[in-house]
């Protein structure tokens, strides 16, 4: 495990352009009006509005510096935006015809196929988990909430929420998307089939007891301590049976 | 001599395909034992089933005394392999790509035991160039050269001369004469007869997922009447009539000389009836012609 997770890690800079793109894809994802869709690489002073003028200014106030910055982001924006990239990285670090090189290396030493599929796994987690802790580093460092006159409490009392939200919406992906890689051989329908079945999935009109249950929905509710473990554990649940069920297809699995 | 690698009535199916029926094998310790058959007869599954790559359908098979599906990782240990089709890492160059199977493989000293295979087939050469911009005959040198990687007991090569240039075939023979004088074994399948022919002690031939013929292969000669001898001369009518007078009848006319297909042991016969006769010829070498082998064989079988 240890020798095959940072290899996993390293080697040919997958996991380095996966974190890039999340890492982009999270301060581009936003729809707060007044950054019209663009992140921190488009702020533009002129289009912020003067805090001094609001009337009320913790009313409604969400940071502005970026959406990763941004407390009040939207879990659904997050989700579309950076389940393709977490299926990406899942299908690059599992998907057998992908990567057969460095499979068939492993198969032909000693590495066994437990350690082989957590080194995967957790070079998977490190590398979904870096650009969050990376982004809540910087919330913390610069979303002051006095500088940007927002509320305190949203600012310092939420934010254990919303990244606790947010790495578990994460944890949802990578159950869903190592799932796809593991049992489906062609890399295409590995990438393709998680994100349009829960699209579809959601585009259905379910009784909304079931269809709250569905990702990325009971993720928009954390900020409702009350209704949040209720509400996501269900898909944690699955994500983690999803897990378990490819750790037994991969250990199994031929690698002809 | 012990049994390394034992596989009784072993069968593999591929949904509908059968890629290997009621396959049964014994490979003794320290032999080169040659696999050979057409495209597409099931000898790379066979070496992928004692590897541990593939789970067998149905039968048995050991490596070591261990079954390869369940204790590969203790297989691995006095044990190394190289398919036909190697895929490498494509982004990490040859360095790289030894190093790690060595710390894979738990050698001491990671790097120098890259070195030291890289060497055996000059692959430190051009090892600092990621393994994508690498010429299918050096893609094959690197993949023989993590295949020799910290000197395994048992090495399982499959169709290791193909693309590689003639000095990289001398080598891996060199290598493979080394490594049997010091009781290693080697398994190596391919569809034509190459250099490693000669060095060859045990080989089975499959077709069709079956194996037609098997067993040491001076007893499969005298079996067959497969022991060959050639002989280098100027003067090939001579020659042959004068063999053809000591009594033997089955010559083949070549370029450089003549082949003479002979009972075992009768090289000094040969040789005698030359002399006698001021034949100016000399015997190169004595061979057995292992396709006589197999095509004998494939008549016999039903």
């Amino acid at each position: 495990m240890r020798k095959v997770f940072p290899w996993e890690l390293l080697s040919g800079g997958k996991p380095y352009i996966i974190l890039l793109i999340l890492f982009l894809l999270m301060y581009v994802a936003t729809d707060y009006p007044p950054l019209g869709g663009g992140g921190v690489a488009n702020y533009d002073p002129k289009i912020y509005p003067d805090p001094f003028k609001i009337e009320d200014p913790y009313r409604g106030q969400v940071l502005q510096i970026g959406p990763a910055l941004d407390i009040g982001w939207n879990a659904f924006e997050v989700w579309w935006f950076s389940f393709p990239v977490v299926i990406a990285l899942a299908v690059l670090l599992f998907s057998y015809d992908i990567d057969r090189g460095l499979l068939r290396t492993y198969m032909l030493s000693r590495a066994s196929r437990t350690s082989l599929f957590i080194g995967k796994l957790a070079a998977m987690f490190v590398a979904v988990y870096i650009p969050l802790v990376v982004s809540g580093a910087l919330i913390l460092a610069l979303a002051d909430p006095t500088l940007f006159l927002a509320d305190p409490l949203l600012v310092w009392g939420g934010l254990w929420l919303t990244l606790q939200g947010w790495a578990l919406m994460m944890y949802v992906m990578v159950g869903f998307s190592v799932f796809s890689a593991v049992a489906l051989k062609k890399p295409l329908y590995a990438f393709v089939t998680p994100y349009v079945a829960i699209y579809a999935i959601g585009m259905v009109r379910l009784p909304p007891e079931i269809g709250n249950l569905i990702p990325p929905r009971p993720f928009i509710f954390i900020d409702h301590v009350t209704r949040f473990w209720s509400d996501v554990w269900p898909s944690l649940a699955t994500a983690t049976a999803l897990l378990v069920l490819s750790y037994i297809i991969f250990t199994r699995m031929e690698q002809p | 001599m012990n049994n390394i690698v034992v596989t009784e009535n072993l069968w593999k199916h591929f949904g509908r395909t059968v890629a290997l029926q009621d396959v049964s094998l014994e490979v003794p310790e320290g032999s080169l034992y040659l696999l050979i058959g057409p495209n597409g007869s099931g000898k790379s599954t066979l070496l992928k089933i004692l590897t541990g790559v593939v789970k067998p359908s149905k039968g048995n098979v050991q490596v070591f005394g261990l079954n390869p599906w369940k204790q590969r990782t203790k297989l691995f240990q006095r044990t190394r392999a190289m398919f036909e089709d190697h895929p490498l890492p494509a982004l990490a160059t040859g360095q790289e790509f030894l190093t790690y199977m060595a710390k894979l493989q738990g050698l001491n000293n990671p790097k120098q035991a890259a070195l030291k295979a890289a060497q055996l087939f000059d692959v430190n050469t051009f090892w600092d160039r990621p393994t994508r911009v690498y010429s299918s005959g050096m893609k094959r040198k690197l993949a023989l050269a993590q295949a020799f990687l910290g000197n395994p007991d048992l090495l399982i090569l499959d169709e290791p001369t193909v693309t590689l240039d003639q000095n990289a075939r001398n080598q891996l023979k060199d290598l493979i004469q080394k490594g049997l004088e010091n009781k290693k074994t080697f398994i190596i399948a391919a569809h034509v007869l190459a250099e490693s022919e000669e060095l060859a002690t045990h080989t089975a031939f499959l077709a069709d997922g079956k194996i037609h013929v098997q067993g040491r292969i001076q007893d499969l000669a005298n079996q067959y009447g497969a022991s060959r001898i050639t002989i280098e001369t100027k003067n090939h009518i001579q020659t042959a009539k004068t063999l053809m007078d000591a009594g033997y009848s089955n010559i083949t006319i070549t370029n450089q000389g003549l082949e003479l297909a002979v009972p075992p042991g009768e090289t000094e016969k040969v040789s005698k009836a030359l002399q006698q006769n001021q034949t100016e010829a000399k015997i190169t070498k004595t061979w057995i012609d292992l396709w006589t082998i197999y095509k004998q064989a494939i008549k016999k079988t039903p």
